[in-house]
């Protein structure tokens, strides 16, 4: 199972929380807005409610009537929306717009002038918003108590109230997403020290760097530490380990030597068969403890080392123009001012030189030793115009202690594929007509 | 004798101001809602305003050869009026018109 990222994680718990903050507020203001509405209805209602006051009379027949209807319409249409209703000495005095319904006034009993709010049952059955006063009559008219109350449809109120919210929602909306991408904004910033922490990796991965530092924010901190001792701990774990089987190779050396000296007698006493046997046992023996010896001496050196390959190839020829092979050839070296390679001089030396050493031993009349960089990397090619080895061979060649003749000649190679690989590099043979070429890629150093 | 009591009440109809007639007829309605010789406005309505698909814009309540009618004005929601007679007593649509026909 994949873990949610955290960007993902608090992206969606800000969009939640977002999302419920506006809707909590949308309602919040829509019940708001409604409240308001109300206060208005009931305002509205109240002078209504005394426009109707005004108008009750006594008629030509001695009962009570409204002489002046109140000038809103509503009051005069059927179902108009605004009702209102009269009770006093028994009969009841209505609204046209109540047609044939009687408003049921609850039974509370009123006390004389203050005002009462009802939600009561209108006429289709829909529910209203009423207020109701308890009125004592003027002596003229009687001086009798009465009930009125006026009315109107509560369900305006509610379409008002949904109205709003409506109205409201795209703007909501709009708030939501601008605050949802500000979220997002802000999750980017914040975890932008996660990906100087894998910059950081990256660069100790490629020896850059040695440790992941302390300049990150608090609640990283403490990651890049631990991580920091734990690379501490490898390192010393690796150091140790490197130190055993350095001190192994070299505890081999001498008995390997004595051994070689073993041989010689043999064969000095006549046992040529054995000796040669022995040797051979030998020399491969001391071509692994020579490997490991020159992989532990690479590895012990920094990836901060620098060498000059024209600087290299030169010492080298100097070297190997005083030999038997090297003294009777033509080389030809094309290299390039300012060819840096991340490696150290020495293990670059022995490298090349494992490899100019195989190409002398082989060529004909010459050697071509040639370099160039390649993006990055540095290309070194060296030729020489021997008689080359099948390509099916060379990859036996190449094979771990493998050896090309019975000379040890493989055993140069694979000292240099070692050396090469410990330094990032690559080493390609293949067939060259005639000859064989010997591709060397090697990590470029940082221009400084 | 019956006669002349009719038009003496026609007279006396004439006389009052027709507002004033209409302004009672709720009165009626209501009058004759508690005697049950008609069905509530309400009850009828809701068949009335579906059949026409229309909304309600006035009512009269009339007394036409002997019996209560509602005589309803409706508009659909295209802008037509409708003038629609309904029996008060079983709701029943007497005549409808199309108050531009």
């Amino acid at each position: 199972m994949t873990r949610l990222s955290l960007r993902l994680r608090l992206a969606l718990a800000g969009a939640v929380a977002v999302t419920l903050a506006i809707v909590v507020s949308s309602l919040g203001l829509a019940a708001l807005f409604g409240a308001h509405v109300e206060r208005r209805a009931l305002a509205e209602l109240s002078v209504q409610l005394d426009q109707v006051l005004a108008g009750v009379e006594r008629g030509t027949d001695g009962a009570l009537e409204l002489a002046t209807d109140p000038a809103d319409p509503r009051f005069r249409r059927v179902y108009g929306g605004l009702y209102w209703q009269i009770a006093a000495e028994g009969q009841v005095l209505r609204s046209r717009s109540l047609w044939d319904y009687e408003i049921p006034l609850p039974a509370d009993t009123l006390g004389d002038g203050a005002e009462h709010v009802h939600t009561l049952v209108g006429p289709v059955d829909q529910p209203l918003l009423a207020i109701e006063r308890s009125v004592t009559l003027p002596a003229r008219l009687g001086g009798g108590v009465m009930r009125a109350a006026v009315a109107m449809d509560r369900t305006a109120l509610a379409v008002a109230r949904a109205d709003f919210l409506r109205d409201l929602a795209p703007y909501s909306a709009v708030l939501a997403a601008a605050l949802i991408a500000a979220g997002w904004a802000q999750i980017a910033v914040g975890l932008r020290p996660l990906g100087a922490i894998r910059a950081r990796v990256a660069d100790i991965r490629s020896g850059r760097e040695r440790r992941l530092g302390a300049d990150f924010p608090a609640e990283v901190q403490p990651l890049a530490a631990e991580v920091d001792d734990l690379l501490a701990a490898r390192e010393q774990e690796v150091e140790r380990a490197r130190t055993r089987a350095g001190d192994l190779a070299h505890g081999l050396k001498t008995p390997l030597q004595a051994l070689m000296g073993e041989a010689g007698r043999l064969r000095a006493g006549g046992r040529g068969a054995a000796a040669d046997a022995v040797e051979e046992i030998a020399c491969a023996m001391r071509a692994h403890v020579d490997r490991e010896l020159a992989r532990t001496r690479v590895a012990m050196r920094g990836r901060q080392a620098r060498a000059d390959l024209a600087d290299a190839v030169a010492g080298l020829l100097r070297v190997i123009r005083r030999t038997e092979d090297g003294a009777r050839l033509d080389w030809r070296v094309d290299l390039p001012e300012g060819l840096i390679a991340a490696a150290d001089s020495a293990d670059l030396s022995e490298a090349l030189g494992a490899l100019i050493e195989n190409a002398a031993r082989h060529a004909r009349s010459c050697v071509e030793i040639a370099g160039r960089p390649s993006g990055q990397q540095i290309e070194i090619v060296i030729r020489d115009d021997g008689p080359g080895i099948a390509p099916d061979r060379i990859e036996a060649l190449m094979a771990r202690g493998a050896r090309a003749d019975t000379r040890g000649s493989g055993l140069g190679l694979a000292i240099a594929r070692d050396i090469v690989e410990a330094l990032d590099g690559t080493l390609d043979l293949s067939a060259a007509d005639p000859g064989l070429a010997a591709l060397l890629t090697l990590p470029g150093a940082d221009p400084s | 004798m019956k006669h002349s009591v009719l038009l003496f009440a026609s007279a006396l109809l004439l006389a009052a101001p027709a507002g004033a007639e209409r302004d009672r007829d709720h009165d009626r309605a209501r009058a004759a809602l508690e005697r049950g010789e008609i069905r509530p406005l309400h009850v009828i309505l809701p068949g009335v305003e579906d059949r026409f698909d229309a909304r309600l814009l006035e009512v009269e309540l009339e007394r036409e050869d002997g019996r209560l009618v509602y005589e309803m004005e409706l508009i659909t929601p295209a802008g037509r009026i409708v003038e629609v007679l309904v029996d008060a007593a079983s709701g029943d649509v007497l005549e409808h018109a199309f108050e531009d026909d």
